[in-house]
């Protein structure tokens, strides 16, 4: 089942092309990763895709909806989650406060937001530091606060942006069984990463991004050995 | 649990001053706790939802008169006339949220500070409602029309306003609501990817910061029994306002009404040292520790000396 479609979609800041004529479709419980030299509009796609900025030309259809006006808050009810590549953490909440927000502010009809809160909390090894405010924590760990405050949410399709990066190496395999689990579960994942091991062991499909467009596409294993893709992050741009 | 010692013991223990007080001293702590009780009502705004609002005497004014006007034109009591003023002030806090808010935190600063320009002026036109410059004067009254005879009336009336809206403050640290607000001024972005709509949040935080305001406008106009626009629309209450709480500590529940305790008595000292020979002093002293407070103490006072009491543990 087909839960999210952009077709053609772009995007211009002044004179830079961002994104360009981008078509990217995501189905029910895929897991799939965009990956591209820095600068490659990749942000911008997720961007777009979330309602944080608007297409200058395109459609994106979000569970058949078209959302390419809608406000990111009402993508958000969707049920569409996501986190952003520098950490956006509520500083002068606690951890805990942080989860619970969104807890209240997106599962519906729940009994115990706070043991769900808790949970959340914990399952990002973050519960010796659960009273302690946002800003108290280290780069990694706003990072992953960030993703148990989404994961918490319930959300259907989740959009990560390098979500992996600053975090500890064990702690990226406690990600990669959370995201395994998620998939299992049904979720939609999109990824934005640079860490390729990590691409590969979690992603269904793959797609490059360059200059803003579309250079490839397929399992982890395919574009690796395409040649405009080793360009891309040979040649930069 | 722990939470409701620090408001408890402070509480009961401004309820008996009065009985080891003298009069003037209970004036001078009634003006502490007004300010405490405003500053508080400009917190929900400036320090939960990070909207600063240099233009809260507006509000002020709007209750002052309102309930001004319906006791001396329709007989009607002022505790039902702060209510309704309450309610203008919310509508024009709401209005003046809408327009301005989308446009940003600087633009809605200065967006205030006009209103209450305009309000004033408002009000000086207005003679027929509003009797102009003179403004309206009250003959007297009794506690049916809240006039007290004794400042210790006016200060307990205070302190429970002062209570009620400390209590709703600590609710809001907490509530879904007032988590929202805190989420919007730490990060708008952020809130809007967990479906907050910060524009909606920010337009209601404005109007009860404005309702709450405005009946503290009323207890000002009956503490004074008279009202004129240059008494009420005045910058230096809406500066007053804000540092109390940023002074204070505007994260803390009870950081406002350690602003006030601090800055009001110094300002009547100062005031009364040089027999108000100065004109304008207030706004420059108000001014000066607007300025220069942060630089010390970034969170106001309340979170320095908590740190100082948990040490002494
Ligand atoms: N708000 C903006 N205003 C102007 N230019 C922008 C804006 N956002 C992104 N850009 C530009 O658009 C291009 C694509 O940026 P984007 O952040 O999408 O890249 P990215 O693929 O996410 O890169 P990285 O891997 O470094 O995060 C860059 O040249 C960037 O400078
Ligand atoms: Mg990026």
């Amino acid at each position: 089942m087909r839960l999210l479609a952009a077709e053609g979609v772009s995007k211009k800041f002044g004179g830079l092309q961002a994104v360009y004529n981008m078509n990217i479709w995501l189905d029910l419980g895929e897991v799939v990763s965009i990956i591209g030299p820095n600068g490659a509009g990749k942000t911008t796609l997720l961007n777009l895709l979330s309602g944080y900025l608007k297409p200058d030309k395109g459609v994106i259809k979000i569970f058949g909806k078209d959302v390419s006006k809608m406000s990111a808050e009402r993508i958000a009810r969707m049920g569409v989650g996501r986190t952003f590549q520098q950490p956006k953490v509520f500083e002068k909440l606690t951890v805990y406060e942080n989860i619970l927000i969104s807890v209240l502010n997106l599962c519906k009809d729940i009994d115990d937001p706070h043991g769900r809160a808790r949970m959340y909390t914990e399952m990002f090894g973050l519960g010796n530091v659960i009273n302690h405010e946002a800003r108290a924590l280290s780069f990694g760990q706003q990072r992953l606060l960030e993703i148990a405050r989404v994961l918490a949410s319930d959300p259907k399709v989740i959009f990560l942006d390098e979500p992996t990066s600053g975090v500890h190496i064990s702690l990226i395999k406690r990600l990669e069984e959370i995201i395994k689990k998620l998939k299992n579960e049904g979720k939609t994942i999109l990824i934005v990463e640079h860490n390729m091991p990590f691409v590969a062991k979690v992603s269904d499909r793959v797609i490059v991004m360059s200059n803003g467009s579309k250079i490839a596409e397929g399992t982890y294993e395919e574009v690796k050995e395409n040649a405009k893709v080793i360009e891309a992050y040979l040649g930069g741009r | 649990m722990r939470e409701v010692i620090a408001p408890t013991i402070t509480l009961v223990t401004l309820a008996v001053l009065p009985f080891f007080s003298t009069d003037y001293l209970t004036t001078v702590l009634f003006q502490a706790l007004l300010w405490a009780y405003l500053g508080s009502s400009w917190n929900i705004l400036g320090g939960f939802t990070g909207q600063f609002s240099l233009g809260h005497a507006a509000f002020l004014g709007i209750g002052a008169y309102s309930s001004m006007i319906l006791l001396s034109a329709y007989g009607v009591t002022p505790w039902i006339g702060m209510i309704v003023g309450g309610g203008l002030a919310a509508l024009v806090g709401a209005a003046i949220g809408l327009i301005s808010m989308r446009l940003g935190t600087v633009f809605f600063a200065l967006a205030t500070i006009a209103l209450a320009e305009m309000m004033k002026l408002v009000f000086l036109y207005l003679r027929p409602i509003t009797g102009g410059p003179l403004g309206i004067v009250l003959a007297g009254g009794d506690p049916t029309t809240m006039v007290f005879s004794s400042p210790s009336h006016y200060y307990w009336l205070t302190l429970g306003l002062l209570a009620s809206i400390i209590g709703f403050s600590y609710w809001l640290k907490r509530s879904k609501f007032g988590l929202n607000l805190q989420a919007i001024r730490d990060d708008e972005d952020a809130a809007k990817s967990l479906g907050i709509n910060p524009l909606r949040h920010k337009v209601a935080a404005s109007g009860i910061s404005a309702f709450f305001t405005a009946i503290g406008g009323t207890i000002m106009a009956q503490w004074l029994l008279y009202v004129r626009p240059d008494v009420v629309f005045k910058i230096d209450h809406s500066i007053l306002m804000a540092v109390t709480a940023i002074i204070g500590g505007p994260y803390h529940p009870l950081g406002p009404l350690l602003g006030s305790l601090l800055v009001v008595p110094a300002s009547l000292i100062i005031n009364s040292l040089l027999g108000g020979k100065v004109i304008g002093l207030n706004v420059m002293v108000y001014g000066f520790l607007l300025i220069i407070s942060p630089v010390f103490m970034r969170e106001g006072i309340y979170p320095w000396i908590r740190d100082k009491l948990v040490r002494i543990r």
